[in-house]
């Protein structure tokens, strides 16, 4: 995809360019210049012997990303090459859309300050942002189709809250930072 | 298959199976989540949906396996840094589940637990399941 390497400026983006390209022999990365800002997330595949080759660009803005990002987008990168079946038990592979929406919530929530999370696939084709610390459980879960919906726990208190994201962005900011040093 | 009618019609609970038999189920790696608040690795929520397209959650059963004179590690085979965890027949039944037989060619002890799973119910079999094989860094 010459047009679009071309179009990235090898900038102070490579930060995020090496990191996940260092576990990802079949995908090639590409960040331009920038800290996420607005993310930007191309994919596309072509015809392979083996198996398609997919190239994703994550534009950004900044060089330092928080470690917890970059590894996130890294794991969420990682998730996407899943074929069907990854669990045994016929799961689908991670849907484009829930991944790129799983890429905006990342860019949004995981700012300086927050904690990196988990991901994890689901067998539908969805994705799940996990935190398990500071007697904190958060749970996002980004559904095939882009819809999201979140649940926290706080250990101590006993507090409980499940709900969709829309609406509820500053609630779960607030939960983040709970759960982060 | 969400609903519990749907469940105990299509997958009736099976009586034969006790509540003292433990479930195996499969976990990827993909699935395994560090859990810094009880200082391990655990399954994520996630590891305890129902199967694709609303297929209940397989997972096979100890007490057969025993039965045969084989080991809970013979369903991991072929299946290569996944982790098995178990979870007693009482416990998920008291979450609203059936547990039903469901023998396949490749496994005899392979069953179905159905049921609504929402993520309060996947969440208190996370925090049950105990693992027969953990992750190797657990």
């Amino acid at each position: 995809m010459p047009g679009l390497v071309n179009a990235v400026d090898a900038g102070p983006g490579v930060l995020a360019e090496s990191l996940v390209q260092r576990r990802l022999s079949t995908t090639e990365t590409v960040a331009a210049a920038g800290a996420l800002v607005a993310p930007l997330v191309r994919t596309m595949s072509q015809e392979s012997p083996r198996r398609p080759i997919r190239r994703i660009a994550i534009r950004a803005s900044r060089r330092d990303l928080p470690e917890g990002l970059v590894h996130a987008l890294e794991r969420a990168c990682e998730l996407q090459q899943l074929p069907r079946g990854w669990n045994s038990y016929g799961a689908e592979p991670v849907s484009d859309t829930a991944f790129r929406r799983a890429i905006e919530f990342l860019t949004a929530y995981v700012v300086r300050g927050i904690a990196g999370p988990v991901l994890v696939p689901t067998v539908r084709g969805g994705l799940q942002i996990e935190w398990h610390r500071r007697g904190v459980d958060i749970e996002v879960e980004i559904k095939p189709d882009g819809s999201v919906s979140w649940c926290a726990e706080d250990r101590r208190s006993g507090e409980e809250v499940e709900a969709v994201l829309t609406g509820h962005e500053e609630t779960v900011r607030e939960w983040l930072r709970r759960a982060s040093d | 298959m969400t609903s519990a009618e749907e469940c105990r019609r299509q997958f009736p609970d099976d009586p034969q199976i006790l509540d003292n038999v433990r479930l195996l189920r499969r976990v990827p790696p993909w699935h395994f989540v560090r859990d810094d608040n009880d200082g391990c690795i655990r399954p994520s929520s996630a590891a305890f949906m129902d199967d694709r397209d609303g297929d209940p959650m397989s997972v096979y059963r100890q007490d057969v396996i025993e039965r045969d004179g084989g080991e809970p590690g013979r369903v991991l085979a072929n299946h290569r840094g996944f982790g098995l965890v178990s979870i007693l027949a009482s416990q998920v039944r008291s979450k609203n589940q059936t547990v039903h037989s469901d023998p396949v060619p490749e496994e005899s002890s392979h069953a179905k637990v159905c049921g609504p799973k929402p993520r309060s119910t996947r969440r208190w079999l996370v925090r049950r399941a105990e693992w027969v094989f953990a992750p190797r860094r657990a």
